[in-house]
């Protein structure tokens, strides 16, 4: 027994370092609130013990952990209805300079969806159609939010990702 | 902005170091919903703010009073209003006075179509030619009260229990009366939309309102000009209305001192006015509502209304300050309990002074 827990406590440490940060920064975006976004986090780590899912693979886990996030995070903001805004203090705890501040604050600005699709293609590389799988998404709703996303931060496309 | 510039602000967000330690813990976040009481507690303030609006209309009924009603009803209690009858006393049981006319003026919340509203507003104006008085006594509408043949209730139950209408007004009065044995000798009833028109009609109210006040004023009056700060301002009719059912500051007790306010406000204004203008105006708002005056004395009120609005203007409020407690009633929702022998006293020692026993 002791020596199970001894395994598990590993491998969430191990889970942790490889999804934690991003875990924080997706939740963070979608929240726009630091305690909401860490309390996600950590349900979303105490769900992955309770559950122990079985898993196809590094992609399918990490796919499974932001699924459980913005779940999560969705389910928060329900009991953060008069809240939703951002927290400019909160912004520029973490922005290096004005302009990282403006970006974050127009960013956490748009709708939940949008912004979490934003983060999935640009920041973690998930291209539409994977984050329709994991999301649950058709790929045109994707498409779209992922369009009017960029039209509302007015974002240059990246030369690779235009055709 | 360059997608660069988007990844780099955004890598700049990092978990702090703590939060490993929690989620190594295993144990979910203590998850807190107490939020969502706070929201619905906010939400049932935000439409309780919105049935006071009819209060607003409150104001107007004080206009009305010296109106009189197109719709003076069969109910005619009978009994002229004379001035200068009778001494106080009891009169069924009733503290009365003939020289004192106390007349109710009801705001009633029916902004929903085919809904017979709720006479949230409730106050009773007494024109005491004895000591020479102009008194408001507000009723707060969650007083809990005996209404007769319904069983107990709040206060503002009573009007659409009996239908609402002439009615509804009647068994208002009657409500009152029976709990607090004060004499009322009329009702006039403003609804809604009429009490917007009403305080156009005399060309707006003189209020002084706070930023607060303000801001929510231009937020929910439904007045194109969104032009309060701090100050005093000449408010239109919906911005005046909309003031007097505020009742997110300070709550209803603030709010039935708000429509006390307006009502002194409109007041004021009917004292710079001379009689013909009054007239006009009482002319033109009598359609607007209803209430149990016969014509004659709508134009005996509107006759000597100069006299009676340049009396001093004295305020009260039932249940009075350290006299209730708030309490749940299952099927009811909270309630003001008041000690009624108390607020019987304090209304008859306000409005007839010395002269009941």
């Amino acid at each position: 027994m002791s020596q199970l827990s001894q395994r598990t406590g590993d491998n969430l440490s191990e889970k942790y370092d490889l999804y934690g940060n991003m875990l924080f920064k997706l939740c963070m975006v979608i929240l726009c609130n630091k305690e909401d976004a860490e309390d996600v986090v950590q349900d979303t780590f105490a769900k992955y013990l309770q559950k122990h899912p079985d898993f196809r693979g590094a992609e399918h886990e990490k796919a499974w952990f932001i699924k459980v996030a913005t779940n999560g995070s969705r389910d928060k903001r329900r009991y953060r209805f008069f809240k939703k805004t951002v927290c400019l203090d909160e912004i520029e705890a973490y922005a290096q300079t004005p302009e990282q501040s403006q970006v974050l604050e127009q960013l956490m600005a748009l709708s939940p969806k949008y912004k979490t699709i934003l983060y999935l293609h640009y920041i973690e590389g998930y291209k539409i159609k994977e984050i329709a799988d994991i999301l649950g998404m058709k790929e045109t709703t994707v498409k779209v939010a992922l369009y009017r996303g960029r039209e509302q931060l007015k974002l240059e496309l990246r030369k690779e990702l235009a055709q | 902005m360059k997608p660069e510039n988007l990844i780099n602000a955004v890598n700049q967000i990092h978990a702090d170091a703590g939060l490993k330690a929690k989620v190594m813990d295993g144990e979910p976040s203590a998850s807190r919903h107490k939020p969502i009481l706070m929201t619905l507690s906010k939400t049932a303030a935000c439409l309780a703010a919105i049935a006071v609006l009819v209060l607003g209309v409150t104001l107007v009924p004080k206009i009305l009073k010296p109106l009189g009603t197109t719709s003076h009803t069969s109910q005619s209690q009978g009994g002229a209003v004379s001035n200068n009858a009778g001494q106080p006393g009891m009169v069924n049981g009733l503290y009365h006075d003939d020289a004192i006319q106390n007349i109710l003026l009801l705001g009633v919340d029916d902004y929903q179509k085919g809904d017979i509203g709720r006479s949230d507003s409730m106050m009773l104006v007494s024109v005491d030619t004895r000591h020479k008085k102009l008194k408001i006594t507000s009723f707060m509408r969650d007083l809990y009260v005996t209404i007769p043949g319904y069983g107990s209730n709040k206060l503002n139950a009573a009007y659409p229990l009996a239908g609402g209408g002439a009615e509804g007004a009647a068994l208002a009065v009657k409500t009152i009366e029976a709990n607090f044995g004060t004499d009322i000798d009329r009702y006039v009833m403003i609804g809604n939309s009429a009490f917007d028109q009403i305080v156009d009609k005399f060309g707006g109210v003189t209020m002084t309102i706070t930023a607060e006040e303000a801001k929510l004023i231009n937020q929910y009056s439904g007045d194109s000009r969104r032009n309060l700060t701090a100050g005093t301002f000449l408010l239109s009719g919906k911005q005046a209305h909309y003031y007097s059912r505020i009742r997110v500051i300070g709550d209803d007790f603030g709010r039935t001192e708000r429509q006390r306010k307006v009502f002194s406000g409109i007041a004021d204004k009917f004292k710079t006015s001379n009689v013909t203008s009054i007239y006009n105006i009482l002319s033109e708002t009598l359609p607007l509502v209803t209430t149990d005056m016969s014509k004659n004395e709508v134009v005996d009120i509107a006759k000597n209304s100069l006299t009676y609005l340049n009396y001093p203007l004295s305020q009260n409020r039932i249940p009075g300050d350290n006299n209730y407690q708030s309490q749940i009633v299952s099927g009811v929702g909270t309630v003001l309990v008041t000690d009624v022998a108390k607020s019987k006293q304090s209304i008859a020692k306000f409005i007839y002074e010395d002269d009941v026993p």
